[in-house]
């Protein structure tokens, strides 16, 4: 069975993913930082957003400086070096619902310090994307595709909300993932896991969340 | 094409199975066309360029897109605008649309998107001069102006070349696809031949060649429907088998009407496209209605029935104002545009 959302459901999903994720002060990176936002006029366009801070993958490794905006403490496993590239970029990320597809979608988009969109070639050399996978993808300028797949598994749009140029993962494939996580965690003793939390851990294999 | 009267496969059409109308419709969307102005801001041209000669006038097809223009804008530029030397330095990938009022044009909208957007968007500036009657819609050329570098990259989806006009062109039909009948096997079914033969029929702006590819995916309105009217009958196949007996047009598992949900989007003069369930049919079985859906989507412009003040708001779609009975399964049908999507532009009454 794949879930899908209607609006509804899906404001009432990520709402719940922020109030659960406020209460258990996770260490999990990826579960923090995240807000609602609704566009300023018309109902049933909300979405969530959260900015991160990223560097270039060849700092050394898979070391990466992440500090989310609202200070939570970054988890110190002491082989981190505590300094951070001159040139930090800012990455926006957004969890919009696929009008489609009706399922939630990885939006974002990176900014150097000038400003200025990163290109994709760019992107692919920041710490955002797993190195693992790209393997097997051919990148042009405007899409990452595995010629096995239908759909390109990164590629442009427009934010539905916002309107502005994005960077999106193909939905496609996360729904069934999600659901196998979700069978999983009921099995376990402890606070069942929402199904954004679940979603969220699908997306870090091919996006480092952390 | 099949033979008439085969075994219909993942919705193969031949001609004499899609009613007259239907094609008549979808060629008329096909064939609509939209008057351009493109002229190269003057700050951009070199130092010794003609000066006079600017301006690009194209009748371009609704269907097509911004960067399938570029080559021929390109040639003229060349040819009457830049010496050799500054054309050398023109680069494609740079290049991008503004309107005269300072609006970005979005590339990967198809070119009839773009216009009825801006003709709404224009007559309901306060400073507008066009006809206070919307049913007077003049059509004027619109106004472009050409930038050749430094395209916004926080506002615009970059590099506007064909192929990456090819492949959202090809991620809207696959979504189209989805959209219908909650998988894509039809798109992914097509060979790659008729892959690239669908887009090239976009292209060279040909009907058939779209067709061809495009009646494999797109449903269409069976022959016994009451909506549409009998289709001419000039094959004689046809005189010989009563409707009833005609498998064609049995409740046919890949018809208009069966789809779960037309692809549909509608947009207003600002703010976000909306986008959500069209079924074919509502709860007590009659047709969902344009009326039907703009009502439900839009309850304060298109105020539902019983209603009976002055009209708010107006719907288009491909430039046409479409009747408020005209059915979203059939538009799904014949007037979708080429990239399978139902684009309704609302615009507001004066």
């Amino acid at each position: 069975m794949t879930a899908t959302f209607t609006r509804e459901q899906f404001e009432e999903a990520c709402r719940e993913f922020i109030d659960a994720a406020h209460q258990s002060a996770s260490a999990y990176q990826a579960l923090a930082g995240w807000s609602w936002k609704e566009h300023n006029a018309l109902p049933g366009f909300g979405y969530m957003h959260r900015m991160i801070t990223l560097n270039w993958r060849n700092l050394g490794s898979d070391d990466t400086c992440l500090h989310s905006d609202d200070d939570l403490e970054v988890e110190d496993d002491g082989t981190t070096a505590p300094h951070c590239s001159p040139d930090p970029l800012t990455c926006q990320q957004y969890v919009v619902l696929s009008a489609t597809f009706c399922v939630p979608t990885f939006y974002f988009s990176i900014h150097g310090s000038s400003g200025s969109p990163l290109h994709l070639a760019d992107i692919m050399k920041t710490s955002l994307l797993r190195k693992d996978v790209c393997e097997g993808t051919v990148a042009t300028t405007f899409a990452i595709s595995h010629p096995a797949m239908n759909f390109p598994l990164l590629s442009q749009g427009e934010h539905p909300t916002l309107g502005t140029p994005c960077w999106y993962l193909h939905p496609c494939e996360t729904a069934n993932a999600v659901e196998e996580i979700l069978q999983a965690s009921e099995e376990r003793s402890g606070r069942p896991l929402t199904w954004i939390e679940a979603w969220l851990s699908v997306l870090s294999t091919v996006v480092d969340m952390q | 094409m099949s033979a008439y009267g085969t075994t219909r496969h993942h919705g193969q059409q031949s001609a004499s199975t899609t009613p007259a109308s239907t094609t008549l419709f979808r060629r008329l969307t096909w064939e609509g066309t939209v008057p351009l102005e493109i002229r190269v801001d003057s700050k951009e041209l070199p130092a010794n360029s003609d000066r006079g000669l600017e301006c690009y006038y194209i009748q371009a097809p609704r269907v097509s897109y911004l960067p399938l223009l570029m080559p021929e804008i390109r040639r003229f530029l060349m040819d009457v605008v830049f010496d050799e030397a500054a054309g050398k330095m023109l680069k494609e990938e740079e290049w991008w649309f503004e309107s005269e009022e300072g609006t970005l044009l979005k590339w990967h909208w198809p070119i009839g998107l773009i216009y009825d957007n801006h003709t709404i968007s224009a007559s309901i500036r306060p400073s507008s001069q066009t006809s206070t009657s919307h049913h007077n819609l003049q059509v004027t050329p619109l106004k472009l102006i050409l930038h050749l570098a430094s395209p916004p990259t926080e506002k615009l989806l970059l590099s506007p070349s064909t192929e990456s006009c090819k492949q959202a062109f090809m991620g809207q039909l696959k979504e189209a696809d989805f959209i219908r009948w909650g998988n894509t096997k039809r798109m992914t079914g097509l060979r790659k031949p008729d892959q690239d033969g669908i887009w090239e029929g976009i292209k060279e702006h040909n009907f058939d060649d779209y067709w061809r590819v495009a009646s494999k995916i797109v449903p269409t309105t069976a022959p016994a429907r009451s909506s549409s009217p009998p289709p001419a009958s000039s094959n004689p196949s046809m005189h010989t088998r009563p409707p009833s007996a005609d498998p064609q047009s049995a409740p046919d598992r890949d018809g208009a009407y069966t789809v779960r949900s037309v692809p549909v989007r509608l947009y207003l003069p600002d703010g976000p496209v909306m986008q959500d369930v069209v079924s074919p049919t509502l709860e007590d079985g009659s047709a969902h209605t344009l009326a039907h859906y703009l009502s439900t989507h839009l309850p304060l412009l298109f105020p539902p029935a019983p209603y009976s003040g002055p009209e708010l708001a107006y719907a288009l779609i491909h430039g046409v104002l479409v009747p408020p009975d005209a059915e979203m399964a059939w538009l799904g049908a014949c007037m979708a545009g080429a990239d399978g999507w139902v684009s309704v532009c609302v615009g507001i009454a004066r």
